[in-house]
């Protein structure tokens, strides 16, 4: 990885070509959203004054109410602007909107991401696959619906990574008071990163590193039932008072489990857990999977926000090196033993 | 009656799980220290290769490799008891570090294959050892902890089930864990 320091230098010779060329198609865009919103807004004032609204006076009975009828004016205006934005939102704006999108991730980003390292891959519209996520046992489902995007991939010194957004959902059906089918709801089951690395020493089994819920809020009669579980392997308690603390150790093999889980590598899981939140680790097939669920997608912009400021382009290069670093912080590229 | 063949039910059911927990952690213990040994030896199985490969180089420290041979062959030889066994491994596995540290000055050493694969097995050895030493505690942790606490101590002691001692690992040892020194990066 290079230092920060070459960023302003590599903005000001590559970064900005692209940029600027991005930020003029995106202020065309919204000149043109607020014309259109303009013209919406002229348009109904005078639809408003051809179109003068008239009130009809109805006497129903001798001496009984009166009923009033409006008709033309504004409601038939917002009528057509309501269909024409609903045209133009469709044919005009989403084709443009993911366009600018997709131009964004294919050139900025990834320019940042090759800046960053060489040796890292991205792909916007590729993702960790929905068999790796299910291969981890962390979750037991993949929901309904499974969507994943913008894939980092490649080395970092000695160790392979790949990592990319990806959110779970499962479908609720709300049903009517009569019991019939209703609405169809998404509800977010997992949404985050998930990062897969090579890991730096053999291993046979399956040792998985979870957050402790059970432990936390019924003590020792939490652990308890985590040993009466049937869904994992065998808990396996390890020494660090307050890994145990965070975490639950559930695994194929005790000894395994402590050859993987040296008390240094707990510490560094420690202050992985206390950088990005409530991570989750399996070490499985020789690799590291962790599940770190995040609130905001990775590499996003909004055509309402300006592209043009290099701070804001850091930020995507600080995204990345969150993530990245984690092979730092894990000490994986420490290959002192006989896995290369 | 149901009732009361309820309560007599669960009267009889409570020692009986409480004696099949403090057998399985008595077992958990046994197990543990079974891996120990399985790791000792995998490590013992390095040390004539890696003898080998050192010998000719290493011409100052003949002594202390004919020692570790020797150390060696008494460790394997069956016929020790386990307390001689691990003053015999404290022993070896310092004089293993000492051999390791002295590879720096010989730069065609370092620089071998062979020499650095069998360095890499030893490390990793070295780390399972650690680890099974770990397990086996975290082992005798829980199977104490089964036998003092109320009420499962009422019948551990009855049956025999006295505490158990843990590993004291010792603070070369725990240098040992970090072998990254021995690279000397």
């Amino acid at each position: 990885m290079k230092p920060t320091e070459s960023f302003q230098s590599f903005y000001q010779t590559t970064l900005i070509s692209l940029v600027s060329s991005l930020e003029l198609e995106r202020k065309e865009m919204v000149k043109k959203i607020y014309m259109a919103g303009a013209v919406a807004v002229i348009f109904v004032i005078l639809y408003g004054m051809l179109n003068k609204s008239t009130v009809s006076e109805t006497q129903l009975e001798p001496n009984g109410p009166t009923q009033y009828t409006y008709s033309g004016g504004y409601s038939g205006a917002i009528f057509y602007i309501a269909i024409a934005g609903a045209l133009g939102y469709f044919f005009w704006y989403r084709p443009r909107a993911k366009k600018f999108r997709s131009r964004f991730k294919n050139e900025i980003i990834r320019s940042i991401i090759k800046h960053a390292d060489e040796k890292l891959e991205y792909n916007p519209e590729a993702g960790i696959s929905v068999t790796d996520f299910i291969q981890s046992t962390i979750f037991n489902t993949a929901g309904d619906r499974y969507l994943c995007e913008d894939l980092v991939s490649g080395k970092i010194g000695s160790t392979t990574i790949r990592f990319s957004d990806v959110h779970t959902q499962r479908k609720k059906e709300l049903k009517g008071d009569d019991g019939a089918p209703g609405f169809k709801r998404w509800v977010t089951l997992f949404k985050g990163i998930i990062f897969i690395a090579d890991f730096n020493k053999h291993f046979k089994g399956r040792t998985m590193v979870l957050t402790d819920q059970a432990e936390k809020s019924l003590g020792s009669l939490g652990t308890f039932f985590q040993k009466m579980n049937g869904q994992h392997d065998p808990l396996v308690k390890m020494e660090n008072p307050d890994f145990e603390k965070a975490f639950v150790v559930y695994a194929s093999d005790a000894v395994e489990a402590h050859y993987i889980l040296t008390p240094a590598l707990m510490e560094r899981m420690l202050n992985l857990s206390s950088q990005l939140g409530a991570v989750q680790f399996a070490f499985y097939n020789s690799v590291v999977f962790i599940s770190i669920p995040t609130k905001n997608d990775l590499f996003e912009t909004n055509i309402f926000r300006p592209l043009a400021a290099q701070p804001e382009m850091e930020k995507y290069l600080e995204q990345l090196r969150l993530f990245t670093g984690i092979v730092e912080e894990l000490n994986l590229n420490n290959r002192i033993w006989t896995k290369e | 009656m149901i009732t009361i063949l309820i309560i007599i039910g669960i009267v009889i059911l409570i020692p009986i799980f409480i004696y099949n927990g403090l057998v399985t952690s008595r077992n958990a213990v046994e197990s543990a220290f079974g891996s120990i040994d399985a790791m000792l030896k995998k490590r013992y199985d390095l040390i004539p290769n890696l003898v080998e490969s050192v010998k000719v180089y290493m011409k100052h420290e003949k002594d202390t490799l004919m020692q570790v041979t020797e150390l060696r062959t008494k460790a394997v030889s069956g016929s020790v008891s386990t307390e001689e066994k691990v003053a015999i491994d404290n022993q070896l596995s310092s004089m293993m570090r000492k051999v390791m540290v002295s590879v720096e000055s010989y730069p065609d050493l370092k620089s071998s294959e062979q020499f650095t694969m069998l360095q890499r097995s030893w490390n990793e050895a070295e780390e399972q050892i650690a680890a099974a030493r770990r397990a086996y505690n975290s082992a005798v942790t829980q199977y104490n902890n089964a036998i003092e606490k109320f009420p499962s101590n009422l019948l551990a002691g009855m049956f025999g089930h006295t505490r158990k001692a843990v590993f004291e690992i010792q603070q070369a040892e725990r240098e040992n864990i970090s072998a990254k020194n021995l690279f000397g990066n």
